[in-house]
């Protein structure tokens, strides 16, 4: 399990993230919603140790990772790509086409191509721009090429962030379908996304996050739509979030 | 103009040859010990990072002209030493594109976007990929056009050390003028002879700087 515990964030004087209680399962899709500017991004970095908590701590199964205001960056790479993330902002390295984009990473792994390449490949329709340059490509493509390079890397935990926001409908619903593979195969997913619906759709439970604070989480069914009374959101909060979205 | 072309053919060649060989001992000094020192730079910001600073703003301030009078005539004769004009160019020459290039290279290093090295660290890749096939290809592409103009400026510059006592191009065409006098066409010569060396060059750098630029506006 990969877990946060009472982790809290502070950057120049500004708390970010406060008391911070999280969990992400294997072989369950964890969804973080809550409003631009909330801290989502910053969970996910101290998740997965890009960032240090001020303090706190991160477990990532067996492995106990606390912090205090102290502590040196994490000079650990091994648990990479065991942990894996695909960033709002893509990071594909411009000088590679997005096949070596695809096929480095995985390389280094000295991991073969998984026999159902090709038909990811297909289902994410990236067959005509594989021998393209990232900058060459739409944010959609770019998001899919990226969605991929991780995905191949068969991590046990899987961040994703915002990896939906330039896709068509039909798109986001081919990454449902992949999302809810890979959980079979228990990879432990958490989605931050500010598309409710496609968050509803694929995920197992949630985390309302507001100001840096959790406001509130629990399963999925709590905030799909037409709740019966006794499993709606507990929050004023949350239910103005979800009527606004 | 032709026909002075054609009749100091070798006088010119001669000033060619010259200048090239000012020119390929520039670049290849300046480049290689200027990657080095930028290397170094980069890895040691607080120390040599800011003595190269520093040397780079004082000698960005100093016109190149004025550096190779120092060199050529007040400090040898301070230190009473005799060394060749040629020499002397070589070195001022070797030394600005050093820390020019040594300037943009360690500048290169430090901004290499952090998006890239987490990319990198969260697909797995180990330090030594990282390095290989990230990091230097990207650093490479984004000097290469920057170096570039460095060099032709070099290229540029060097017409300066003529007027020490190179015997280039620009020393040729003294010579020639004091022959034939004809300055205008002589100099106008020389003028023609400077564009058709430095447009292609110029042209090819601007071409190599588009294509190996990154165009990135991806932000972390």
């Amino acid at each position: 399990m990969l877990q946060a515990k009472n982790v809290f964030k502070t950057i120049k004087g500004n708390e970010i993230l406060k008391d911070i209680n999280l969990q992400i399962e294997p072989g369950k899709i964890t969804c973080l919603i809550g409003p631009s500017g909330s801290g989502k991004s910053t969970i996910l970095n101290c998740l997965s140790l890009l960032s240090n908590p001020t303090k706190g701590t991160v477990s990532i199964d067996d492995t106990i990772y606390t912090f205090n205001e102290n502590t040196k960056p994490n000079n650990n790479f091994s648990i990479y790509p065991k942990i894996t993330v695909v960033f709002q902002s893509l990071f594909l390295f411009p000088h590679l086409t997005n096949q070596e984009n695809i096929l480095l990473p995985l390389n280094e792994q000295k991991l073969m191509l998984p026999n159902e390449y090709d038909d990811l490949i297909s289902q994410l329709k990236i067959k005509h721009i594989l021998n393209k340059f990232p900058e060459q490509c739409s944010g959609g493509e770019r998001q899919r090429v990226a969605l991929l390079r991780q995905i191949l890397l068969k991590p046990k935990y899987l961040l994703l962030d915002e990896v939906t926001s330039a896709l068509d409908l039909e798109t986001v619903s081919i990454i449902a379908d992949i999302l809810i593979k890979l959980k079979k195969r228990n990879t432990g997913i958490l989605l931050i996304t500010h598309m409710i619906n496609f968050a509803i759709a694929v995920s197992d439970n949630f985390y309302f996050l507001d100001k840096g604070e959790i406001i509130e989480n629990g399963e999925i069914d709590k905030i799909k739509p037409n709740i019966k009374y006794d499993n709606k959101p507990d929050t004023e909060r949350l239910r103005t979030f979800l009527n606004l979205s | 103009m032709i026909d002075i072309l054609v009749t100091y053919k070798e006088a010119f060649l001669s000033g060619l040859s010259i200048t090239l060989k000012l020119c390929i001992l520039v670049w290849v000094i300046g480049i290689v010990l200027g990657s080095i020192l930028g290397m170094i730079s980069a890895k040691f910001n607080n120390t040599i990072g800011l003595l190269s600073k520093i040397t780079s703003i004082v000698i960005s301030g100093i016109p190149i002209i004025v550096l190779l009078y120092w060199f050529y005539y007040p400090i040898q004769q301070e230190l009473k030493i005799d060394i060749p004009a040629f020499n002397v160019a070589v070195f001022v020459f070797s030394f600005v594109n050093m820390i020019m290039v040594a300037d943009l290279v360690s500048n290169a290093i430090k901004n290499l976007p952090l998006k890239y090295i987490l990319s990198a660290r969260v697909s797995g890749l180990s330090n030594k990929t990282f390095v290989t096939k990230i990091q230097i290809p990207l650093i490479f592409k984004q000097l290469i056009g920057p170096v570039l103009i460095v060099q032709i400026s070099m290229l540029l510059n060097s017409i300066y050390a003529s007027l020490i006592n190179v015997n280039d191009i620009f020393r040729q065409i003294q010579r020639i003028n004091a022959i034939v006098y004809k300055p205008i066409e002589l100099y106008s010569t020389l003028a023609i002879f400077f564009i058709l060396i430095t447009v292609p060059l110029t042209l090819f750098a601007a071409h190599l700087k588009k294509k190996y630029s990154i165009i990135n506006s991806e932000e972390l």
